[in-house]
């Protein structure tokens, strides 16, 4: 099935890789690109990637937008040795990675922490767990509770212990 | 086929079942602040997570002023508090304390630690009610709060006497792995780190109130591995504190402890508060510095390690003996003595007396 795709090469010579999502869909893409995947990168160490690497907790939409991060990122690696080239591309992965992480919401932001975090792409799971922090600043646990649809589960008296013993550390 | 093994399941769009390690990230971006005050209260699960992280808590820093500054800021060398000097001592605003705190700390879910706690809140307490039996402090605390400062929302405190079974942040410091406090602290506060943080090392404190010498001089000696020390003091805890105690005299024996100390430093909370009552001593004999207490050389004597002295607006400690004093400090490299603040408003330099002893001669 995937073997012929997955012995394919590239123009630059880099062996692909064939990522299969959750829901059966297919990513072709260059050793470069999804060895910044620290789990496919020992995958490939292992010579255990010719059939595809199947992802079966990463669904299609998810993965194509860590495909799309990864063919990014890894186009500035390759770039990395022309100066002129490179610090454009910078700029360009700075916009990429602001607007991918701006049109981050739950779920999917949800959806893709989990895959970062799977996949072990270091750089991809720091930016979107600080999103998140970001999305926690300043709110109240109420407002916590709405944003991240967290079910509160304290007792009255629990929350209140808690609250006003915090409340004491930084009143104001 | 190479198939990657799925992690532990988890319901998808369900944030609070997040993967702990995961949810340990975001709070390490967040900061503690984000999660004392709400992510650390949306849920259960949440708060266990943020819990039971000692790397999120083990350099405590609640200390709104300083906080831009940072966790990242090292305490360790010594003299490298110098540019928060100025705002630390100004930033406070009066505290609220909520005195019905306590009557909410009733039940403790997680019982694998139940026992432990028990034993220590028990020590606290009873810690807690002999200073207050033998110094009857707290309630000269609470009257001069109330004439001094004209914030009316202070409440009063309660009673000394309830139980002290943290549910929130504070428990967060129960890990013992705790290097470093900066925040606000009361005598409880003070003895529950002092249980469960014996390797503190920067211990930055401002105490508006509540908390009495006694307490504040045990807890410093239970932090032998100390380097850093400062104490931002309610002014009038001097001077309440004096006819009845020798806070001097206290504080020279707990430094006894401290030989790794590298930075001291001793302020009034409150500037204005602060010229107000230097100028009613100065010209009330009733207020006469103890003579039988040097204690900044006490100290310089107790912590040879001793580079940054600041001791800038606290005119209770004793500057004489100058001379041996200057020659003690010659190895200090950041030092600041008490400069008696300007009669007339403009107040720019009242803290800048850097690099000698130049004020020292100035005022006894």
């Amino acid at each position: 099935m995937a073997a012929a795709a997955a012995e394919a090469t590239t123009d630059g010579g880099g062996k692909m890789i064939i990522l299969i999502s959750a829901d059966g869909k297919r990513f072709e893409v260059t050793e470069a690109v999804a060895s910044q995947s620290q789990l496919i990168s020992n995958m490939i160490e292992d010579d255990c990637t010719e059939n595809g690497v199947r992802l079966p907790n990463v669904d299609g939409d998810i993965l194509t937008m860590v495909v799309d991060y990864c063919n990014m990122h890894a186009g500035d690696a390759a770039a990395a040795g022309d100066t002129m080239k490179a610090s454009s591309t910078e700029e360009e992965l700075k916009k990429f990675d602001a607007e991918l992480v701006q049109a981050l919401e739950n779920p999917v932001l949800f959806k893709l922490i989990l895959a970062a975090n799977f996949l072990n792409i270091k750089s991809l799971l720091d930016m979107t767990c600080q999103r998140v922090a970001d999305m926690m600043s300043g709110k109240t646990p109420e407002q916590m509770r709405e944003t991240f649809s967290i079910e509160n589960d304290f007792t009255p008296e629990e929350e209140a212990a808690i609250r006003q013993e915090n409340a004491w550390a930084f009143d104001d | 086929m190479a198939a990657a093994s799925p992690p532990a399941a988890a319901a998808s769009k369900d944030w609070a079942a997040l993967p702990s390690d995961l949810l340990w990230s975001v709070f390490a971006a967040a900061g503690q602040e984000e999660i004392l005050r709400g992510a650390g209260l949306a849920c259960s699960a949440w708060r266990r997570a943020a819990r039971d992280e000692p790397a999120l808590w083990r350099r405590i820093d609640l200390h709104s002023d300083v906080a831009a500054h940072g966790a990242d800021s090292s305490f360790s060398d010594g003299g490298d508090d110098d540019d928060d000097d100025a705002d630390d001592s100004d930033g406070y605003s009066v505290p609220v304390e909520d005195g019905s705190r306590s009557d909410a700390l009733v039940e403790e879910s997680n019982s694998d630690d139940a026992e432990n706690k028990g034993d220590d809140a028990a020590s606290v307490q009873s810690n807690r009610s002999s200073d207050d039996d033998f110094f009857g402090f707290s309630d000269a605390f609470v009257d001069v709060e109330e004439s001094d400062d004209d914030d009316d929302d202070v409440p009063r405190k309660e009673s000394a006497d309830y139980e002290y079974e943290p549910k929130g942040w504070k428990e967060m410091a129960r890990a013992g792995e705790c290097v470093a406090f900066w925040g606000r602290a009361d005598d409880k506060l003070l003895l529950y780190l002092s249980d469960r943080a014996p390797y503190l090392k920067s211990l930055r404190v401002s105490t508006h109130y509540d908390v009495s010498c006694q307490v504040l001089t045990n807890v410093i000696q239970k932090f032998p591995m100390l380097k850093e020390l400062e104490l931002v003091l309610k002014c009038s805890f001097y001077y309440v504190a004096r006819p009845s105690y020798d806070f001097a005299h206290l504080l020279q024996s707990a430094m006894k402890s401290c030989i790794h100390l590298k930075t001291f430093a001793i302020r009034c909370a409150d500037k204005s508060l602060a010229s107000t009552y230097y100028h009613d001593d100065e010209s009330q004999e009733a207020f006469t510095v103890p003579k039988k207490h040097p204690i900044i050389l006490s100290v310089l004597n107790c912590c040879p390690k001793l580079r940054s002295l600041d001791v800038t607006n606290v005119a209770y400690l004793r500057m004489d003996e100058e001379e041996e004093l200057r020659n003690k400090c010659l190895k200090i490299k950041d030092f600041r003595l008490f400069s008696p603040p300007p009669k007339v408003s403009s107040s720019e330099s009242d803290d800048d007396c850097i690099g000698g002893c130049c004020c020292c001669d100035s005022w006894y």
